[in-house]
């Protein structure tokens, strides 16, 4: 097996080999729901993050019971996971205000099925990136880090969160070697295979990932690179871009996906965490500070910038902004992100989805005509 | 001119089969004994006699009007004076025997053809069964049919004079009629053709409406003025921009004004243009607007990060998009002490902020001076508070709609002080006289979420038919606490970061669920709720994840049912007023009354 069928496979399921193997061996593993979490503190406490999908999820029924089907079926997803006990294997679960949605189900978690995570946090994010509001987010990290230490019975050192932040750091090093491979004319990989690699980095243990992703760049050295694309396409969106067989439709129909602005792609990684004298503010000042979210209500002209910088340097013909219906943060922000491309001339083709994987049959008619349109 | 006149009267009347008129009853009770007693000072002493004989003091028979085929039940008028009307079921009517009269439209039609000795003989054949009833109620009132004939010519102009405005009001709206390209104009003339009436029907909270047309007013003649104009949201306090001279324009008033005027859905199709029909219909409205240039644009937009998604990404969004300079106020999402500091830190750079882009430094006294007239606003609007928790309430349900309302625009202004004087002097005169509103409460409701918009005579109309007075709501449950501290700048901003947590929806809505759940089953406690509805707005997504459990604890605390169904705030094209009445019906009919049969 290759490292790329490696890394894909961990990257699709929830309880992967690596998980198992780690909760073997007595450890703790810790869900998150949103890239606005800084892993590297579970991580020092030697506990594994995971983040939270919905993989594979065909109904809501029991979610249902407690949010309305205007919900988002992103988020109702997760929480039928979590009530059916498809996360049953996390000792404990991490929310942040990432959105009303999401901010809900901690709510509901705590209330509904307070059994579930032993240990329950909930982290309030600021909507701005001042450094008033690096401070107070500095604060909840410390109050994080407290918890984390109470709940588990660990320390969290300097030491040990230094150098969470140094494998961190050399994952997103790793990752961003591994999406500037894709800005050639023959990119190593392709958007699908490139979203479950990334996928698997947010359910394994870092250090065991940056090991498969140093194998992998040099794997992919002697890879023979695509070429029979029609157009090169970046995917921009919110959350629940996790399903790699939506952009395996795209792909399948000849658009090539070389780089994109989504939460489970390069927003994740895209930027290292300073490692000065005090680090949680330097951790809490660099998640503030990475590409952003629509959360973060003061960098819209900051988030336009990064999706036509991305754009340029992965010369893609067309952007596809891919909203989950329901998702009210990125749907009332298309008008702004239509008026950005539109002024640099970029094609947009703005899809908007449930969560569990339907109409394909109308998704493939739309990208074909945004294809020849581009073409 | 005359066939336009009949076409549009006819118009009118067709609209009669499918209106409910039981949401204008309770306007009508309170106007006709002012109409009458104007009347009656204007009488002599023999002419008054006549009056007297057929609407005695104190008397007790009773008339009845009903339209057939219409959604109105019989309404029914007591020979009395005050004179006094309501409607009653057709169960009710018959228990009471009382006598009537019942048109169909095409019947009323005909009269208003006119009085043809044709035109009679069609009538009277189409009424041949009622006649014997119809001769009686004629000779009934027939002294004053004769006195008609008695009062001058002046007389009755000087009272058409007066009560012009209510006629204006039943002309056709001029949404219908004007011009749509300057909306802020329409609005401001629409608001202060409805003073006047207001002044009429419900003269107590006129100066409302009063507030309104000036705010109105002041942001279309900015440009003139020199004053910058605010866009905030209603969850903003206002007091720092009438201290540095700005106009605070609250957008959601704007939606809430579209809506009621029936503007509403022009530019919620505009904005649908730009963002997907699910994002909450109040932003599209003013994205709408703003898009659409039928509105001056604002200098500023200043918007908190709060209560919710839609608000705060449509509106970072827009100012990028319009290029319009802004603000936005960041609410942490505990309210601790850390959180305060934040939060009035956040003010002082709102200050700064504004001081930057008026050129305009803030005069802390002025500031104080504001500050002030907020908290007397706010001293009044907590004791009034207090009355509504009597039973029977000494307020309207419409009441409600004004005095919460008020507050959020106009909080630091002088006329907000003198108007919530007015309203607490004359409640506790009329509770001392023991009057009460006219209405007979059976039922005390709290609207555990936003109020209903597109048709604020729904609560007229739930008060009417079932006696359910809405005594309060989320949006204007007002739990603020006047600024303790106004001796220096920095302890004025804190009160104002308070204030902007305990603001409606702020305080419910932007936190943990707890905070909306607790303050709704306290809103129900401490207002002796015998029933609590939620119009569940389809955009308020958070709301929506927190509904199960709040029917279940509200069910299980305060022992009353809950009614939760969905609605569009604002656009009554997911589910129209009548399917909203019938909704309530059914609660009513099948829960609320046989749960309180026995009481």
């Amino acid at each position: 097996m290759s490292t790329l069928e490696e890394l894909i496979d961990l990257g699709n399921g929830l309880a992967n080999p690596a998980v198992q193997e780690w909760k073997g061996k007595g450890k703790k593993v810790v869900g998150y729901y949103c890239p606005y979490v800084p892993e590297e503190i579970l991580y020092a406490a030697d506990i594994l993050p995971f983040r939270v999908r919905a993989p594979g999820c065909t109904e809501t029924t029991s979610a249902d019971v407690y949010m309305s089907s205007i919900n988002c079926s992103f988020v109702r997803s997760c929480l039928q996971f979590v009530l059916e006990g498809e996360y049953d294997f996390l000792d404990g679960l991490v929310v942040l205000n990432t959105c009303d949605q999401i901010r809900r189900q901690y709510d509901l978690l705590k209330e509904v099925k307070p059994q579930a995570f032993p240990f329950l946090h909930f982290i309030g994010l600021p909507h701005k990136s001042s450094d008033e509001a690096v401070r107070f987010y500095r604060d909840d990290l410390i109050e994080f880090k407290n918890s984390v230490e109470n709940a588990f019975g660990v320390e969290i050192t300097e030491d040990k969160l230094r150098n969470a932040i140094e494998v961190y750091n050399e994952t997103r090093s790793l990752l961003r070697k591994l999406y500037e491979l894709r800005q050639g004319e023959k990119p190593p990989l392709t958007g699908t295979e490139t979203l479950s690699v990334v996928l698997a980095g947010t359910s394994i243990p870092k250090d065991q990932y940056n090991q498969l992703l140093r194998r992998l760049l040099e794997e992919l050295g002697q890879r023979e690179g695509i070429s029979d694309y029609r157009a090169r396409l970046m995917i921009a969106g919110g959350g629940g871009c996790d399903n790699p067989a939506y952009y395996q439709i795209i792909e399948e129909l000849g658009g090539l996906i070389v780089t994109d602005n989504i939460c489970f792609g390069s927003r994740y990684f895209w930027e290292p965490v300073e490692i000065g004298d005090d680090l949680m503010l330097g951790l809490a000042r660099s998640y503030l500070n990475r590409p952003s979210c629509v959360k973060m209500l003061d960098k819209v002209a900051e988030r336009d910038n990064y999706m036509k910088k991305m754009v340029e340097d992965f010369k893609a013909d067309g952007v596809i902004f891919q909203v989950i219906r329901y998702c009210q943060n990125w749907g009332g922000q298309q008008f702004q992100v239509r008026k950005t491309l539109n002024e640099s001339n970029i094609p947009l083709l703005i899809l908007e989805r449930e969560y569990t994987l339907g109409g394909t049959g109308q998704l493939k008619t739309r990208v074909q005509a945004f294809l020849e349109r581009i073409e | 001119m005359a066939v336009k006149k009949e076409s549009s009267l006819s118009a009118s009347l067709q609209r009669l089969r499918d209106t409910d008129l039981s949401s204008y009853i309770p306007m009508a009770r309170s106007v006709l004994p002012v109409i009458l007693d104007d009347i009656l000072k204007s009488l002599d002493e023999r002419q008054r006699s006549v009056v007297d004989k057929v609407l005695p003091v104190g008397g007790k028979k009773k008339i009845y009007l009903q339209l057939v085929d219409t959604p109105t039940p019989p309404i029914v008028i007591e020979m009395a004076q005050p004179l006094k009307i309501s409607t009653m079921s057709e169960k009710e009517v018959k228990r009471q025997r009382i006598r009537g009269v019942r048109l169909t439209i095409d019947d009323i039609q005909l009269l208003a053809k006119g009085r043809s000795l044709g035109n009679m003989l069609k009538l009277s054949w189409r009424l041949k069964r009622q006649m014997f009833t119809i001769l009686r109620i004629f000779w009934m009132v027939r002294p004053l049919l004769r006195l008609r004939a008695t009062i001058s010519k002046d007389m009755g102009n000087q009272l058409t004079a007066k009560y012009k405005p209510l006629l204006d009001l039943s002309a056709e709206t001029k949404s219908e009629t004007t011009d749509q390209g300057d909306m802020l104009k329409i609005l401001m003339d629409d608001t202060r053709s409805y003073v006047e009436a207001m002044k009429i029907i419900m003269p107590e909270t006129a100066p409302v409406l009063e507030m309104r047309a000036k705010n109105f007013e002041d942001y279309y003649r900015a440009k003139e003025t020199g004053q910058k104009v605010a866009w905030i949201n209603f969850a903003t306090p206002p007091e720092l921009f009438y201290a540095m001279d700005i106009v605070p324009f609250v957008y959601d008033g704007l939606a809430f004004q579209a809506a009621a005027s029936g503007f509403a859905l022009k530019y919620i199709d505009i904005a649908e243009q730009y963002v997907p029909d699910h994002l909450c219909s109040d932003n599209k409205i003013h994205l709408g607007l703003a898009l659409s240039g039928d509105i001056p644009p604002a200098d500023l937009l200043i918007y908190p990060s709060s209560p919710c998604d839609s608000n705060r990404t449509i509106l970072s969004a827009m100012a990028e998009y319009c290029n319009i300079p802004s603000f936005c106020l960041d609410l942490p999402y505990y309210k601790d002490e850390r959180a305060l500091q934040y939060l009035t830190d956040e003010w002082k750079r709102l200050v700064s902020f504004l001081e930057e882009v008026t050129g305009k430094k803030l005069d802390v006294d002025k500031l104080r001076q504001v500050m002030e007239y907020s908290n007397i606003a706010h001293e009044y609007c907590l004791k009034l508070d207090e009355f509504r928790k009597l039973a029977p309430c000494p307020f309207t349900s419409l009441d409600m709609y004004m005095d919460g309302g008020v507050l959020i625009q106009f909080a630091g202004t002088p006329e907000l002080v003198d108007y919530y004087k007015v309203r607490y002097d004359l409640t506790k005169e009329r509770m001392a006289k023991k009057e009460g509103t006219g209405a007979e409460e059976k039922f005390r409701v709290v609207w555990a979420y936003g109020v209903y918009v597109p048709d604020i005579g729904v609560f007229s109309w739930l008060e009417e038919k079932y006696g359910a007075v809405s005594i309060n709501c989320m949006n204007f449950n007002w739990v603020v606490k006047p600024t303790e501290d106004l001796s220096t700048y920095d302890s004025m901003l804190r009160g104002l970061a308070e204030k902007t947590t305990l603001m409606p929806m702020n305080r419910e809505v932007h936190g943990p669920m707890e905070n909306f759940i607790d303050a709704t089953v306290d809103l129900c406690k401490r207002y002796k709720a015998d029933c609590a509805i939620v119009t569940g707005h389809v955009a308020c997504k958070s709301n929506w994840a927190v509904m199960k459990l709040m029917k279940d604890k509200i069910e299980e605390e305060c022992g009353i049912p809950m009614l939760v169904f969905e609605v569009d705030l604002f656009d009554t094209r997911l589910i129209s007023v009548d399917g909203v009445k019938g909704k309530l019906e059914e609660f009513f009919e099948t829960i609320v009354i046989p749960k309180n049969a026995g009481r």
